[in-house]
């Protein structure tokens, strides 16, 4: 018998891994280079910054009648403690606007909660008329921009006279219908058997809810609390459009206008304003992965 | 076993929680406190200010200086010439009355001086009487005769070029008149041949066009009688009868031959008439009119270049110009030397005023001699006086001009004298008030005028000088004086302190103090305001610029500020 078929060419058995990982770590070094940049430029005196990033501020420096380029640096002239020391103790406007921050988001994480339970177990666990195609409406809204949705919400908080006020920007946030979504999806794969038998055992809705669905529920409660803050935290649009007084805009606000006038500061305020978010990951970290694990949401 | 790794995971996810719980809480913490602390803090980093609104007035200019009192002038006696002094009789201090002897100096030497100073009179006066009479001038006179006797040429070239020029002009048009009329005729008759020519040819071409029209008026009869016998021949032969056949036939026939002689006649018989002489006749005419013209050119060419009396009127013509050029060189000539005999005339009056000025000087400085020397070697004081400096010692030989002595006046009085550098000088005028404060065993406040301002180039200085009023005092000679003045300016709408003003990039600005709504409820920052110095004092400018009496100026800041920077008020 002769043999026609090819021989298969041999790959060196853990090649394959190799380069699985080198991908892996140029992604990661990748999306971790900005923060490394900040963290590393945050130790650098505010004359450092302004004369490195000068066109950043638009104060370009012209030599030999060229524009001076943008540098990126990553290791200070002299480390300094300036830029952290102007934050916290010269800028009285940064800490204020901290607690505007935690001032809008904690309600609204909260309240997101609150009435993300309770309309996801309704959509889950109740049969009501209606209940698919208003779910899909639900989905349909999530899947909108929030630029869609602007316009609306501004003549709707206007005509019940929360425009100015903090509330202008909590109540959106709080009936935001992302959370239902996120929640039903989890709770739809509790079995009904446990409501059955409670309901035989004489439990209503409430005490089947809070006792039997909610405690099932922390780690997809947590995950979403994590993404809600984080969202929040971030917002800069709707304080920018709903408050007018700028003594309630949320440090998002100032860190978006600290690239014109303040560069000086930039980096120290990136950190710090970056601190919450990381704090509140890092406690939640494994309820957020368990949570988007069961929710079905990989 | 895995009950154990989990329950070891689960110690490390909480021990992890813990740490990450503390970590927020402190920072959270640390936040807090510093938010509490926030507006105490910014405060004492703060720039503190102080602030003043901006007035209209006068800006005041105090000038400050010391001086000493001194008399205004002094006498000063000078050496003559090269005196040997036999002795000084007065020392620094003594007091001496009019003709007092000062010293005494040798008589052969005052005399020699004289001697020398006449000498140099009668040098100075026989050089001027030598220099008056070699000079005679420029002669210009032989200059005006040229430029009369070119005149004269120019004005009879002038006659003789009228005459010749009306000579010509007779003559010329009576030559160019003839040559016009015959050119005039042959053109005329050249016109009328050629009518007529034309004419005759138009009178042919007619005649012609009536040939034509008639012989093809007979062609087309002939034509059209061929036809009729033809169509007869075809219609009727056999039909009619032969001989009346016969007889058509020949009938027709002979109108045919009678049409075609006709026109053999008539086109043997016509013939054009002969238009070629009148062309030939015109053609004649016209070259005798060319030919005309031609010697009417001709005569006037000749007129204008080579005929006698062409030649005589560029001659006289010729003649004239050059007259007038030659007194046009005769005037030049004369003005050119007219300009050199001002110039001399002008350095020999200054030479001869100079060397008088010089014989006067002389003269002077003799007298002066005379009147001052001693006859006797005593040399004396002119006045009651003060004998301030002795330059002389016994023994000495004295170079000429020399200061001897210098004498203070006795009856004259004391004033106070001071220097001032220019920029301070630019400030106090003469006439305006001073106030002095001479130091002396008893201190006297005393107010006076500006008398004398002069620039001495020496120290780059002004001296100023003020006469002391009657009745102040006991002062004398020599005492320190303190000098103060002050001089207001016009009124200026708006002013500010010096302190205010401050420079950056060659600019002038001063903060604002402003009021705005910050983080920490309502904060003050200032705004820079450009403005322009137009004059300032010791303390306060005047300004101008966008600023109104009703702002608050930083007039003192514990640190520097810039525009837009928060401040507190102290």
């Amino acid at each position: 018998m002769i043999a026609t078929g090819r021989r298969k060419a041999r790959i060196p058995k853990g090649a394959g891994k190799f380069v699985a990982y080198i991908l892996l770590v140029v992604a990661s070094a990748t999306m971790l280079f900005p923060v490394v940049y900040m963290v590393c430029n945050s130790f650098m005196s505010s004359n450092e910054v302004a004369e490195a990033y000068a066109l950043l501020s638009g104060d370009a420096v012209f030599e030999a009648g060229a524009v001076k380029k943008l540098s990126i640096r990553l290791i200070p002239e002299r480390v300094s403690l300036m830029q952290y020391y102007q934050a916290l103790l010269r800028k009285p406007t940064f800490l204020v606007m901290f607690w505007n921050s935690v001032i809008v988001t904690v309600p609204i994480v909260a309240g997101q909660l609150v009435v993300a339970t309770l309309g996801a177990y309704a959509f889950a666990k109740l049969k009501f008329p209606l209940r698919a195609p208003i779910f899909f409406l639900y989905i349909i809204v999530m899947m909108m921009p929030f630029q869609v949705t602007l316009v609306p919400q501004y003549i709707t908080l206007k005509k019940l006279g929360l425009l100015g006020s903090r509330l202008a920007v909590i109540l959106p946030g709080i009936f935001s219908t992302f959370g239902i979504f996120l929640l039903r999806q989890f709770m739809a794969r509790i079995p009904d058997e446990y409501g059955e038998a409670a309901k035989i055992d004489g439990a209503g809705h409430f005490r089947i809810f809070t006792s039997i669905i909610l405690p099932q529920c922390r780690g997809a409660m947590a995950s979403l609390a994590i993404l809600i803050f984080v969202d929040n935290w971030n917002m800069v649009e709707q304080p920018l459009l709903f408050l007018d007084d700028e003594r309630m805009h949320p440090l998002s606000i100032f860190l978006s206008r600290i690239n014109t006038s303040e560069l000086g500061v930039a980096f120290a305020c990136g950190i710090l304003y970056l601190l919450p978010a990381l704090f509140v990951f890092l406690y939640g970290e494994n309820y957020l992965i368990e949570g988007i694990q069961r929710s079905g949401l990989k | 076993m895995e009950d154990r790794d989990m329950t070891t995971d689960e110690m490390r996810l909480q021990h992890r929680k813990r740490m990450v719980g503390r970590a927020a809480l402190a920072f959270f913490g640390i936040v807090l406190l510093l938010t509490f602390f926030s507006k105490s803090i910014n405060n004492m980093l703060l720039p503190e200010m102080e602030c003043v609104t901006p007035w209209s007035g006068y800006l005041n200019y105090s000038i400050r200086a010391t001086g000493e009192v001194r008399t205004p002038f002094t006498h000063k006696v000078f050496a003559q010439g090269n005196w040997h002094v036999i002795d000084v009789l007065v020392e620094e201090g003594d007091v001496v009355a009019e003709g007092d002897a000062l010293a005494i100096v040798d008589m052969e030497d005052i005399s020699l001086e004289l001697k020398k100073k006449a000498f140099e009179i009668q040098r100075l006066q026989n050089d001027l009487a030598q220099h008056q009479a070699t000079f005679t001038g420029v002669d210009l006179e032989s200059y005006e005769k040229q430029v009369e006797k070119a005149r004269e040429e120019a004005e009879d070239a002038k006659e003789n070029l009228d005459i010749i020029l009306a000579l010509f002009d007779e003559d010329v048009q009576k030559a160019i008149n003839e040559a016009k009329a015959e050119r005039d005729k042959a053109v005329k008759e050249s016109e009328a041949a050629y009518k007529e020519w034309q004419d005759q040819k138009a009178e042919a071409e007619r005649l012609e066009a009536q040939y034509n029209r008639l012989v093809e008026e007979k062609k087309m009869a002939i034509k059209v009688k061929n036809r009729e016998l033809q169509v007869y021949r075809e219609n009727y032969e056999g039909i009619v009868p032969d001989n009346e056949f016969d007889l058509q036939v020949s009938q027709l026939r002979q109108e045919l031959t009678r049409l075609e002689h006709d026109l053999e006649d008539y086109t043997g018989s016509f013939k054009l008439p002969d238009i070629d002489q009148y062309q030939e006749t015109f053609h004649q005419s016209l070259q005798k009119a060319i030919a005309a013209e031609e010697n009417l050119k001709k005569i006037s060419e000749s007129y204008a270049t080579t005929s006698e009396m062409r030649i005589r009127l560029n001659e006289a013509q010729k003649r004239y110009d050059d007259a007038i050029k030659q007194i046009d060189e005769n005037i030049q000539a004369l003005e050119k030397k007219q300009e050199e005999a001002k110039a001399e005339q002008l350095v020999y009056t200054q030479t001869v005023y100079q060397k008088k000025t010089e014989i006067q000087l002389a003269m002077l400085e003799l007298e002066l001699m005379k009147k001052y020397l001693p006859q006797d070697g005593r040399l004396v004081a002119p006045m009651d006086a003060m004998i301030k400096t002795v330059n002389i010692e016994k023994g000495q030989v004295c170079s000429p001009q020399q200061m001897l002595f210098e004498l203070i006046d006795s009856n004259a009085s004391l004033a106070i004298q001071w220097m001032l550098n220019p920029a301070k000088a630019e400030l106090l005028e003469i006439g305006d008030q001073v106030s002095f404060r001479v130091k002396g065993e008893k201190t006297e406040e005393i107010k006076s005028k500006v008398e004398k301002k002069e620039f001495t180039p020496d120290n780059g200085l002004y001296h100023y000088a003020s006469e002391i009023p009657a009745g102040s005092g006991d002062i004398r000679e020599g005492m320190a004086v303190e000098i103060s003045a002050s001089r207001s300016t016009g009124e200026y709408p708006l002013i500010v302190p010096n302190s205010s003003v401050s420079k950056q990039g060659g600019m002038d600005y001063v903060f604002v103090l402003k009021e705005r709504s910050g983080a920490l409820g309502q904060e003050y920052y200032v705004e820079a305001v450009k403005v322009n110095v137009i004059e300032r004092d010791d303390f306060n400018a005047a300004v101008s610029g966008a600023l109104s009496l009703q702002d608050k100026i930083v007039s003192m800041s514990t640190k520097a500020l810039e525009n837009g920077a928060q401040v507190i008020l102290r």
